[in-house]
Parts: C-alpha cells; structure tokens; sequence
C-alpha cells in the first residue's frame, strides 16, 4: 500500500500527544455520566 | 416575522455565500479543491464536524423533544467521546498515511475495486436519500411555524448551498461550517438567556428544574429494567453506549461527509484533535439544547400558550373557509380551548403548590409524614394535569387532521410533529427583536452547514471512487477540478428537486433511520481489513453485502414481519442493527478468509 514516508521521532512526538488527549477524552466522557447520573437524582421526584 | 430579524437573516446567507465563493475558488488540483489543501487547523475542521451533524432539525426537534419527552434522547450521544477516542487511533492515521481522498479509497487498497465501488454506491445512496430531508423538513417547519413559504427555504438554501459548495470545494465548506457553528452556538445561547430570564421569579431556575423532575423530564441516566428494555426501548444507557457506539465509529470513520472533513487536516494530529473537539463537546451542546426544551416547557406552563403548537394553522383555515362548513370544527376547536384554558390553569396552580411544598420541606431531610405526603400529594396532581393538557394537545392535532392539514395513523392517533412547533413559536412570539433574527439565522445556518458537507463529499465520491478509477492517469488535475464541481451542481439541484415532491411521506422516518442500515457494516469492513490479514479481495465486498443483508434480514424478518421473533419477545431498536451489521460482517470476513489464498507475507504489505 503507497503511504506517506514515515518521520519516525515526529510520529512518537505525535502519537504521546495523542495519548494525553485520549485518556482526557476518555475522562471527560466518564465525567460526564457520572454528572448526569447526578443531575437527574438531584432533582428526581 | 419582524423586518428586522429578517434582514438579520439576509444578510447573513449573503455573507455565507460569499465567503463561501471566495475562498478555494483558485483550488487548480484535487487535494487544493476536495481536501482544502491539506491545510487545516483543527478547530476549523472539529466545528466543521460539529456543524455537519448539527442540522436544521436537530435544533428544532430537539427542542420539542425536551419539551415534550424530556431529556432522554441524551443517550443518544453519550457513547460519542469513546467512539471519538477509538476513530482517532485507527482511521484516521490508517486515512492520513494512505493519503486518500475518500474512504472508500482505502478499501480498494486493502481489498479490491469492486469493495470500493460498494461501499461508494452505499454512501452515494443513503447519503443522497438523506440530503433532501435535510431541506424539506426545516421548510415545513418554518413555512407553518414562522410563515415563510417552504419553497423559498428550499430554494433559499439549495441554492446558496451549491453555489458556494461547487465554487469553493471543501475549505469553503469547512470554513464556512465553522463559522455557522459559531452562529447556531450564539442561538442557542441566546434562547437559552432569554428562556431563563422569562421564568416567574417565584420559580427560578431551581423551581424550574424541580417542576421537570417531578414530571419526568430529566431522565438523563435511564438504566434499562431488564435485557428486553435495553433492547427495545429507544433511548437507555446500554442501547446508547453500545448501539450508539458502534453508529458513531460507523458514521465518523466510514462516512464521506465527515472523512473528508478530517481528511483535510495539516497533520495526523490536527485531524484527531478535530474529532477530539466533538468529543468534548458534543454532548454538552446536545445538553443544553434539550435543557431549552425542558425551560420552554416550563415557560409555557405559566405563561401563555396556545392549546397545541400547530393551532395558528387550524385558525387560518377556518378564518378562510366558509362559515357554515367550519362550523362543526369551529366548535369543537372553542370547546377545546374552554378545556385546555381550565387545565393550563389549574396545572399553573398546581405547579404553584409542588414548589410550595417543596420549599416547605426542612433542608435537613427531617421531613415529617405530613410533609412528605403533601408533596406526594402536589407531585401527583401537577402530573395529572400535565397529562390533561397533553391530551388537550392530542386532542387539537386530530382537529388538525379532520381539517386537513394533517394526518391520522392506523390507529386515529395524530402526527407526532406538534412539539417541533414549540421552538417556532417561542421564536416568533418570545424573543426580542434582533434575537430571532440571530436564531433564524441559527436555523438557516445548521440546515447549510448540514448540506454543503453531503455536497462536497456526493461530489467527490461520485468523481474519485466512479469516475476516476476507470479513466486512469488520462485525467488531467483541473479535469478532476471541473468534473467534482460539475458534480456538486448535479447533486445540489437533484437535492433541491427532491425536497420539493418529498411531501409527509413516510420516507423521512426512513431516512432518518437509514444510518443505522449502514454504518454498523461500513465500519466493520475497515476493522476487517486492518485485523483479519487473510481478508483479501473478494471478501472485501462479500463481507459487506452479506453484513448489511443480515441487517436487512434481522430488521425484515425479525422487527416487521416477526417470523423469527419468538413469542413474547420484543422488537430491537434501530439503534442495535449497528453493532449487528459490524459484528455480522467480521464474522463473514474471518469464516470467507478461511477459504481463500494464503495470507499475504510481511513483504507484500497489506
């Protein structure tokens, strides 16, 4: 398969910056649930 | 609707539109015309994304969805970040190091040409089906809610729409997304401002959202009851995590209206970061679009409010027709407004005595029995009557329909439509001039934003996954240029012809649907190919058309027909044919595998 020439240190650089935003992401997505399942019993009847 | 505002709105689509000429209309080559260069800051392409997925529809329906059912459809999105996280460390490098120019690119790598040619005709179908609803439906809504005639919002922005999308290619598409992003974000937040504000004092906020608890419109975490819940009700934690899931990776990672978004991004980085930003922000949006809805309710109970949203429309048809044959309607139309005037009242009273109680209630939860009992007691009356107004508004929709101007289902039961009008009618009765202006303008740019993207991408796909492979390297750049452009006129006046004869057809719950019949399956092929090695060839496509075949076959046989549903048990929900058709296709890619050649060497690549 034809790929881009590999730049192998600019690609580790990129892919531990990826991994920071990744793991937020996933914080945030858990977050989120979890602020929902408050939301919704602080104001259940 | 007030000059102003409606100014406000001309020139915002001039703007549009000229910004949208303006940029990209030198591109001389493919990547300069369909992928913006390869240029693009991250922010531009996330709005993009956002903007594209947020149509007219999403702004108005889902309001009315809050209003009416509550927050439930939250679940929906809830599944997004992860499915963000998932597309970020798979296609889109496996995408950006392929250097391709649709999605369906890379399958023909991978596998073969005819698997490409599938996958492009299944996008070019449904993304096609789809784009026509994206313009009818918001005309609809705004010619019976606002009173602009549906053709001139159609041509409005079918016109506007392939004008610019055909001159600019895609960065006029994503730069102009970006900026309709902004503007459907300043809306919102403007409604959400003034909804708020409008509240009684005696209410707040904190009633607010008290009086929505207790009529169970805050259900923003339904854990399903049972297997058959999750299965078949529409929106729960396990159908929107796991169903929701698998359609977001298939429409985010195999569907050409947002590839080409990200793949126009600088760098690999710039284009996660993209879709990173709808991780971010998807469900925070979609939040406070149903919290207006739940805030409009509110509203609305203490405010005054028509007996039905779609009412105006019942009144102008029997101001025009004759007085003797309007006479029967016309009294049951009085007679319901003399019954719903008395149940939006005494409802209003109710809501009045729930937040006594409640505020009544010791804070330090040493609540006594009489206390308890008589928030019991208003909790359970103000229910009643919600109840009764929402029969009262059932009630003036089979009006509607013995007028004519709706229609009943097999079962005497009305169109599910009314609560799209609330939006519409806080518009034009509740926001200050110049706001509704900005909100219209908010509409008109979501149901752009959502068009220009299937455009470019119908366009392009047409050109590069058809067109291109079978012509070779006689194609010279700007042919390729002239021909997507060519293109996009075709794909915009077919979109504009189609939102015309749509009509009530049953076809836009279809449509609306179609995604699910797809995206499962599509996304399947691409993890097939990257962890199935064996997967060559042929069963590229055999994989996917027997996946979408089992989809097909599950919602034929099993939902509509029920000839393999065993009794008692209950219908799936659409949401579910997403995981079925991603799993059905690994498995027949990994048995197909089997039968074919050896696996290819570590020379050979795959």
């Amino acid at each position: 398969m034809t790929e881009a020439e590999p730049d192998p240190e600019r690609e580790a650089a990129d892919e531990a910056h990826a991994r920071r935003l990744y793991w937020r992401a996933l914080a945030w997505g858990v977050l989120t649930l979890v602020f929902l399942w408050w939301f919704k019993h602080h104001w259940q009847v | 609707m007030r000059t102003v505002d409606l100014l406000i709105v001309a020139a915002f689509l001039v703007y549009i539109v000229w910004d949208g000429v303006r940029r990209g209309r030198d591109s001389k080559d493919a990547e300069g015309y369909m992928l913006a260069g390869r240029r693009m800051r991250w922010w531009a392409m996330g709005l993009s994304v956002m903007a594209t997925q947020a149509s007219a529809i999403t702004l108005v329906s889902t309001t009315g969805q809050g209003f009416d059912q509550g927050m439930r459809f939250l679940h929906f999105y809830l599944a997004i970040p992860f499915a963000m996280v998932v597309l970020c460390a798979t296609v889109v490098p496996w995408f950006h190091k392929a250097r391709v120019f649709t999605a369906y690119e890379y399958l023909e790598r991978r596998f073969d040409r005819p698997t490409r040619l599938l996958a492009s005709v299944l996008f070019l179908v449904s993304r096609s089906l789809a784009v026509g609803t994206v313009m009818y439906a918001p005309s609809i809504v705004l010619s019976r809610g606002v009173g602009i005639p549906p053709a001139t919002t159609i041509l409005v922005m079918g016109i506007a729409s392939t004008v610019y999308t055909a001159i600019g290619g895609n960065t006029a598409v994503i730069v102009t997304d970006a900026k309709q992003m902004l503007v459907m974000m300043a809306g919102l937040v403007a409604c959400v401002v003034v909804a708020w504000t409008s509240l009684p004092d005696h209410v707040g906020i904190g009633g607010a959202l008290s009086i929505a608890g207790a009529t169970n419109r805050l259900d923003t975490f339904h854990w399903p009851t049972s297997v058959a819940d999750a299965l078949s009700d529409k929106f729960n934690l396990v159908s929107g995590l796991f169903g929701g899931f698998v359609l977001f990776l298939g429409y985010f990672g195999a569907d050409q209206e947002q590839v080409q978004r990200y793949l126009a991004g600088s760098s690999v980085n710039q284009s996660r970061q993209s879709l990173l930003l709808s991780a971010f922000a998807k469900v925070p949006m979609q939040f406070v679009i149903l919290l207006l809805g739940v805030l409009l309710y509110v509203h609305y109970l203490f405010a005054p409010a028509p007996a039905f949203f779609r009412a105006p429309e019942l009144e102008r048809a029997l101001k025009e027709r004759p007085a003797a044959e309007s006479a029967p309607l016309r009294a049951q139309y009085d007679a319901l407004l003399e019954r719903y005037g008395a149940d939006a009242k005494s409802r209003a009273a109710a809501a009045d005595d729930f937040l006594a109680a409640n505020r009544d209630l010791p804070g330090d939860g040493a609540a006594s029995d009489r206390d308890d009992r008589r928030r019991s007691a208003a909790v359970d009356e103000l229910r009643r009557l919600d109840q009764a107004v929402r029969d009262d508004r059932n009630a003036g929709m089979v009006l509607l329909a013995e007028a004519g101007l709706s229609k009943l289902d097999v079962n005497g039961q009305p169109e599910k439509n009314e609560p799209d009008y609330v939006f519409t009618h806080f518009l034009v009765t509740g926001l200050p001039v110049g706001i509704a202006g900005l909100v219209l303008a908010a509409i008109f740019a979501a149901a752009i934003s959502s068009l220009v993207s299937p455009l470019n991408s119908l366009a392009t796909s047409a050109v590069m996954d058809l067109w291109r492979p079978f012509r070779g390297d006689r194609l010279s750049q700007r042919e390729i240029v002239t021909a997507t452009r060519f293109m996009t006129f075709v794909w915009g006046g077919l979109a504009t012809v189609s939102a015309f004869w749509m009509g009530d057809i049953p076809i836009i719950e279809m449509v609306n649907r179609i995604g699910s019949f797809f995206y499962g399956s599509m996304f399947g092929i691409f993890v097939l190919g990257r962890i199935v090695p064996r997967a060559r060839g042929a069963v590229g496509w055999l994989s996917l058309a027997l996946g979408l075949s089992t989809v097909l076959g599950v919602h034929w046989l099993y939902n509509v027909t029920g000839r393999i549903r065993p009794e008692a048990w209950p219908k799936i929900e659409f949401l579910w044919y997403n995981p079925i058709g991603f799993l059905a296709v690994l498995l027949v890619g990994f048995v197909a595998s089997r039968f074919t050649a050896r696996a290819p060497s570590a020379a050979e690549g795959r």
